[in-house]
């Protein structure tokens, strides 16, 4: 799921016998230029015709044009406002997934360091991971009330299946030669799970945390419009209540760019974890 | 059947391009059975993918004799055989429907088509092998369905691309057997591409040599063994060994001296990709 | 094999299949009796919710609620894998197209999904065709972005063959491409299920007028907690129900997947 919509420009040396198929033309300086500009150039053209689509009224009012929204976020970014909202999401995300990415970790390890636990728990985890993080919301909501709290025990809920289920995978799949070899040198419990187990689940975790941050994210968005706590997804739905378009779909933009960031910066740490993890396996396996 | 005249290839690349064919000229008549033999790191594969029309040329011509075709796109009457079979057979399809799918746009009944099938089926010994996957298979099986796609397209030319590398030794002297004994039955051209120097002598009625890349034909070997040959009989002959011996000092020979103007830039990437 | 072994053997394959399932009867066990006495008011028995759960989700709001929901999350969730899996097999194929709308395709990936729904109430309204709309868009970018991957990551060597063999484009889509990008599309689908059934929910918490999370919310805010937790039983039934017939389909469908790699 990682993003290959590169192209493949610029055919290197090594491919002509075992994969030779050079695309297009030679790759000159000229063309490496407007490979790299071809995106962003896009982006800027799509927006101006939605631009143009609505100052001619092609669309309908509730689509207002893109430079009346980019105003509106001008204004809006620098506000205490905003950056109160901006805090209060980063922040419910930030501690519900630190909280599931603790509960499934250490859950997780369990489950994998103690076969028994797993036969005896599977069939209840199996049927509690596949309930989405919302169904819990009324229960929650009854017994908390409209609170922080609520929000980011949803978060938690929504990232500690795949939390739990990726630190499983990552010791189940641990090498019997791994675990003897660490047996034979003598390895204290303490120095196998920071010297073998730890490393091994790294790169399981890395990929779970990236799920699971954009499931928090969905989640926490949906808490904050229906039961209306602090934060952009409130803010969303009042200007939407409001009819207050741009600033609307300013927000809506800000939170798509938290998503992109979360997803860029996590996705880059578990490439991280991969790329050492595929080493490692070469070397083992 | 074929004719190659000072055929060209270039790879454009950040810097200079990769030149990996620089003059490759050669015929194949009607019936022959060719093979192109090279060191590691030639442009073997790259030749071929240009004879199959699945390669643009940087220059130079290739041309189907008796029509008169230019090869620019995969021509009607050429098959080719893949060296990875792995990768070349379709794993969610089984084999009947791996030899079928090519047919679909030569052979209109379905009936007629099924029965296609089934011939090159038995022609390779896999009769009965229709409804299993290929992952079923062992590799040398596997190889044979591959053949059997080729052979049930009824191609006039067969273009083979190292077929054997990838089976053992057993397995493979099987393969070049019913290679030769299915040639032999429908009159094939065969231009099998190879690095084993043994297995190029053995197959063919002439072997090209190609140099170092960028390549050059060095030499074309006329092989003058008896037919049929056997794996015993054949290799066994005292010509043999001298065949064999000839067309490996023409691989050996030293680049440098024998092709000053050879550039050997990036050959070792060549050489570990290959 | 002698008498006691024969014993010992069906004991132990009985002992594999029961084994697992003692602690789940045991939930149930439990949440039975504790609740039996209960007068919280949060907490009412589980027999109670059982007969709600009947009186209600089996009775009259199959037609009213249950099925309204399902409808909309596969409409939409069946219209973007179809549009998904067409549009990325073309980008899939035109590479340069694909990377010029790359960071649209990403943000429109990256974007949480639930950020959109008063959006959609604001253009489209309320009702059937926005909610389905709504997950249509959310779940296509999952689809296509995996359709767009799997397809170019085709082996170039099976390319080669569909080529020399003077496939069809059409032949070489539906017989090639499509086929050998299927575990990568199944992946994209997969997620896609899951934001679908998430958004059925979140479309019905927020200015609905039916549906199973509308009933449950509304049973919260009224303080029908019975109902509630019925609701909310039922929604974690069809979320399981959902992916495992889900997980059923795609062992079927990628048979020669995991096959192929076993090898």
């Amino acid at each position: 799921m990682t993003s290959a919509l590169t192209p493949r420009t610029g055919v290197s040396a090594t491919a002509p016998e075992s994969d030779p198929r050079p695309r297009g033309a030679a790759p000159g300086r000229g063309r490496r230029v407007l490979v790299a500009v071809l995106p962003w150039a896009t982006t800027v053209a799509l927006l101006a015709v939605a631009e143009i689509l609505s100052r001619t009224g092609a669309l309908p009012e509730e689509v207002p044009p893109v430079t009346e929204v980019i105003a509106a976020g001008w204004q809006l970014v620098p506000t205490a406002t905003f950056a109160a909202s901006l805090g209060a999401t980063l922040a419910q995300v930030g501690i519900g997934l630190l909280i599931g990415v603790v509960v499934g970790v250490s859950a997780g390890l369990a489950l994998g360091a103690v076969p028994v636990l797993y036969r005896l728990t599977h069939h209840v985890l199996d049927f509690l991971r596949f309930i989405p993080a919302v169904v819990y919301l009324p229960v929650l909501v009854l017994l908390m009330g409209a609170t922080p709290r609520t929000a980011f025990l949803l978060a938690a809920l929504g990232t500690v299946w795949p939390m739990l289920f990726q630190a499983y995978y990552g010791v189940a799949g641990i090498s019997t030669v791994l675990a003897d070899t660490a047996r034979v040198f003598g390895l204290r419990p303490h120095q196998r799970l920071a010297h073998v187990v730890l490393p091994a689940v790294s790169p399981f975790v890395a990929t779970g945390l990236r799920i699971s941050a954009s499931h928090a994210l969905v989640v926490v968005v949906a808490v904050q419009l229906i039961t209306a706590i602090p934060g952009l997804g409130r803010d969303i739905a009042r200007y939407a209540a409001n009819a207050v378009y741009p600033q609307m779909y300013a927000l809506v933009a800000v939170v798509g760019l938290v998503g992109v960031v979360l997803n860029a910066v996590l996705g880059a740490v578990e490439r991280r974890r991969l790329h050492w993890h595929s080493s490692y396996r070469e070397t083992w396996t | 059947m074929l004719t190659v005249e000072n055929l060209q290839k270039s790879y454009p690349t950040a810097g200079a391009p990769l030149e990996v064919l620089r003059d490759v000229s050669f015929t194949v008549a009607r019936g022959e059975f060719v093979t192109v033999v090279g060191p590691s790191g030639a442009g073997k594969t790259t030749l071929l993918r240009c004879l199959a029309g699945l390669l643009p040329r940087s220059g130079g011509s290739v041309v189907l004799t008796g029509t008169g075709t230019v090869v620019d796109a995969p021509p009607q009457e050429v098959a080719c055989v893949f060296q990875d079979y792995s990768r070349s057979l379709m794993p969610w399809s089984r084999v009947g429907r791996n030899v079928e799918l090519p047919l679909r746009n030569t052979i209109r009944d379905r009936g007629e088509r099924r029965r296609a099938v089934d011939v090159a089926l038995r022609q390779v010994g896999l009769d009965g092998f229709a409804d299993s996957y290929p992952w079923q298979l062992s590799g040398g099986m596997q190889q044979r369905v591959a053949i059997a796609r080729a052979i049930a397209y009824r191609p006039e030319f067969l273009i083979m691309d190292e077929p054997f590398a990838s089976v053992d030794a057993q397995t493979r002297a099987d393969l070049e057997d019913l290679v030769l004994r299915i040639r032999q039955d429908a009159g094939l051209t065969v231009l099998l591409v190879t690095h084993d120097i043994d297995e190029a002598v053995y197959l063919g009625d002439r072997v090209v040599v190609l140099s170092n890349r960028p390549s050059v034909v060095v030499d074309v070997i006329d092989v003058d063994l008896p037919r049929p040959r056997g794996q015993v009989s054949t290799k066994g002959l005292p010509r043999f060994a001298e065949l064999r011996t000839e067309v490996a000092k023409l691989i050996t020979r030293p680049t440098a001296s024998s092709w000053p103007h050879v550039d050997r830039t990036g050959k070792s990437e060549l050489d570990r990709s290959s | 094999m002698t008498a006691a072994e024969a014993v010992g053997g069906r004991g132990r394959a009985a002992a594999r299949v029961l084994v697992p399932l003692l602690v789940p009867a045991a939930i149930v066990v439990v949440w039975w009796f504790a609740s039996a006495a209960s007068t919280s008011p949060y907490f009412p028995p589980l027999s109670r919710i059982l007969a709600t759960f009947a009186e209600h989700w089996l009775g009259d709001r199959v037609v009213s609620d249950v099925l309204p929901s399902l409808g909309r999350m596969l409409a939409g969730f069946g219209a973007a894998v179809v549009v998904g899996v067409g549009l990325g097999a073309l980008l899939g194929r035109l590479p340069l197209l694909a990377h010029a709308l790359n960071p649209v395709l990403q943000f429109g990936r990256a974007l949480p999904a639930t950020a959109l729904v008063p959006v959609s109430i604001a253009v489209l309204g309320i009702g059937n065709v926005p909610k389905i709309l709504l997950i249509a868009f959310v779940t296509v970018f999952p689809v296509m972005l995996n359709t767009i991957d799997g397809v170019r990551g085709v082996d170039p060597v099976l390319e080669d063959v569909t080529r020399s063999y003077r496939l069809t484009r059409r032949q070489r889509l539906f017989r090639v491409q499509l086929p050998a990008a299927a575990p990568q599309v199944v992946a994209g689908v997969r997620v896609a299920l899951g934001v679908a059934f998430v958004m059925m929910i979140v479309t019905e918490l927020i200015a609905a007028t039916n549906g199973i999370g509308f009933v449950t919310l509304i049973a919260q805010q009224s303080f029908r907690v019975s109902l509630m937790w019925s609701g909310m039983l039922l929604l974690g039934i069809l979320g399981v129900a959902v992916n495992v017939l889900f997980a059923l389909a795609e062992r079927r469908l990628l048979r020669w997947y995991s096959h192929a790699r076993e090898d």
